[in-house]
Formats: C-alpha cells, sequence, structure tokens
C-alpha cells in the first residue's frame, strides 16, 4: 500500500508538472527561456512616411587630360 | 522554435519536480525506519522496502532532468559540468548546487550497493550524506526552479522541506532520548 502511494505521488507530479509546464512553456519568470520565443521582436512605434532609394553609380575609369599639372610647391 | 526544444523543456522541469519529489519521499522512509513515523501507515519492513523501492523512481526521474538538461541549448549544460560543479556561465549557484546534489546521491547509492563491504559506521556516514544531498537538490529548486510563481508548485517544494526538517527534527529527537536512556542505564 505505501508503495503505490509513494509511487502515485512521484508519478501524479511528474504527470501533473508535465501537464503544467507544457501549458505555461514560457513563463515570465523563467530564467532559461528561450530569449527568441519569450520576447518577441518589438514593432516599430513609428513607421517611416516615405522609403527612399538612392543608388550611387561609381564610374569603373579616371577621365585623362591634356592640360599640364600644376605642382604648387611650399614658399621658403 | 522546434517542438524538441519545448519537449526538453517540459521534460526537465517536470522530471526536476518529481525527482524532488520522489527524493523527499525516499529521505523520509529513511529516517522514518529509525522513528517508527510511518508506523501508522505500515510496519517498519514495509517502510525500508519502499525506501528502496524508491531508488526505481528517482534515479531515472533525476538521471532524466540531466539528459534533458544536456540536450537543453539554452542551459548550455556539458558533460563537463556533471563532474565539475559551478562551471555554468547560467545560474552558476544554483547549476553548482544540483551537480553536488547528483554527485552526493552517487556516492549514497555506491555505499549502499557496496554496504557488505563497509562498517556500519562507515556506511552510515556515507549514507547522512543523503540529508546534505536533499539540501542542496532543494536549494537547487528553490534557486532555478522556473515554476515557484504558481502557488501549488511552490507549496508542492516547501511541504517537501517541512516534512524532512520535521522528521529529521523528530529522529534526532528520538535519538537523544534513547541516548538520555542508554546514559541513565549506565549509571543506575
Amino acid at each position: 500500500m505505501l508503495r503505490t502511494l509513494a509511487t502515485a505521488i512521484t508519478l501524479g507530479s511528474f504527470g501533473g508538472m508535465t501537464v503544467f509546464a507544457n501549458e505555461n512553456l514560457y513563463t515570465s519568470n523563467a530564467p532559461l527561456q528561450p530569449a527568441a520565443v519569450a520576447t518577441p521582436t518589438p514593432a516599430p512605434t513609428t513607421a517611416p512616411a516615405t522609403v527612399t532609394t538612392t543608388r550611387t553609380t561609381v564610374r569603373g575609369s579616371v577621365t585623362s587630360t591634356n592640360t599640364t599639372a600644376l605642382t604648387r610647391t611650399k614658399q621658403s | 522554435m522546434t517542438l524538441d526544444t519545448e519537449v526538453i523543456w517540459v521534460l526537465a522541469r517536470s522530471t526536476g519536480t518529481a525527482a524532488l519529489v520522489a527524493l523527499t519521499l525516499s529521505i523520509l522512509t529513511g529516517i522514518a525506519l529509525r522513528t517508527g513515523t510511518f508506523a501508522w501507515l505500515s510496519h517498519n519492513r514495509g517502510v525500508r522496502v519502499v525506501h528502496g523501492f524508491l531508488t526505481v523512481l528517482w534515479i531515472p526521474l533525476s538521471l532524466g532532468h540531466v539528459i534533458a538538461l544536456l540536450f537543453d541549448r539554452y542551459a548550455q549544460i556539458g558533460l563537463v559540468d556533471l563532474v565539475i560543479p559551478f562551471g555554468v556561465s547560467y545560474g552558476r549557484a544554483a547549476s553548482g548546487l544540483g551537480t553536488i546534489s547528483a554527485q552526493l546521491m552517487v556516492v549514497v547509492l555506491l555505499s549502499t550497493w557496496l554496504r557488505a563491504r563497509l562498517t556500519t559506521g562507515q556506511w552510515r556516514a556515507f549514507h547522512r550524506l543523503s540529508y546534505v544531498a536533499f539540501a542542496a537538490a532543494f536549494a537547487h529548486g528553490i534557486m532555478s526552479g522556473t515554476d515557484l510563481a504558481n502557488p501549488a508548485v511552490a507549496a508542492l517544494a516547501w511541504a517537501a522541506a517541512l516534512g524532512v526538517t520535521l522528521v529529521a527534527v523528530r529522529r534526532l529527537v528520538v535519538a537523544r532520548g534513547v541516548a538520555v536512556s542508554a546514559a541513565r542505564a549506565t549509571r543506575s
């Protein structure tokens, strides 16, 4: 009888705790809870009114010139 | 999040709680062998049988708790942490107490299996480590348990501690009474 009682208490707590834990997967005070699931990414408070796309084209070559180069040296 | 992660998380909590319950019952029945606390339920031989039988319950539950935490990638507990306590980055003290409790219970189990090779004094000394193991397991549960906000779970945990404390105090009182009686008998 005592063995049955001990088994019932232990397995009852196991079963009860399994059901409870399954229903309360991510409690607020659970330190081991997965952060990604427990704290959903907050939505931005203000959405940007317009989205501007700027495209910059970088020229692949350097233009040449026939003008003589001027070199200014420091006057002593 | 995958289902596996959730299953592991649920198992870690349920096996941990149930292991503490089974360990509590094991300690209670062990102490009751000397005090007759459960005499109203069963004779001493029956209590002894239950005390031995409870290992069938708390060993797999404790192992399940440890294995679940080994696979829990949020707990980040490795095999080394089962040998060296207080090495886990998260909940260092709480996890370390759990490791110490598990290690002490292994010592108690080994001493029980090797009882024939030990003297009564040696076996008793090893077996008394189960009190320390229970205290460490309880502290581990209180410090790292995530469900203590629930009144039922909190009541279960504190009832376990209260039960063991009361029965242990009773045993101390009984042992002291026996010692006093023996001293009087010696004097007279």
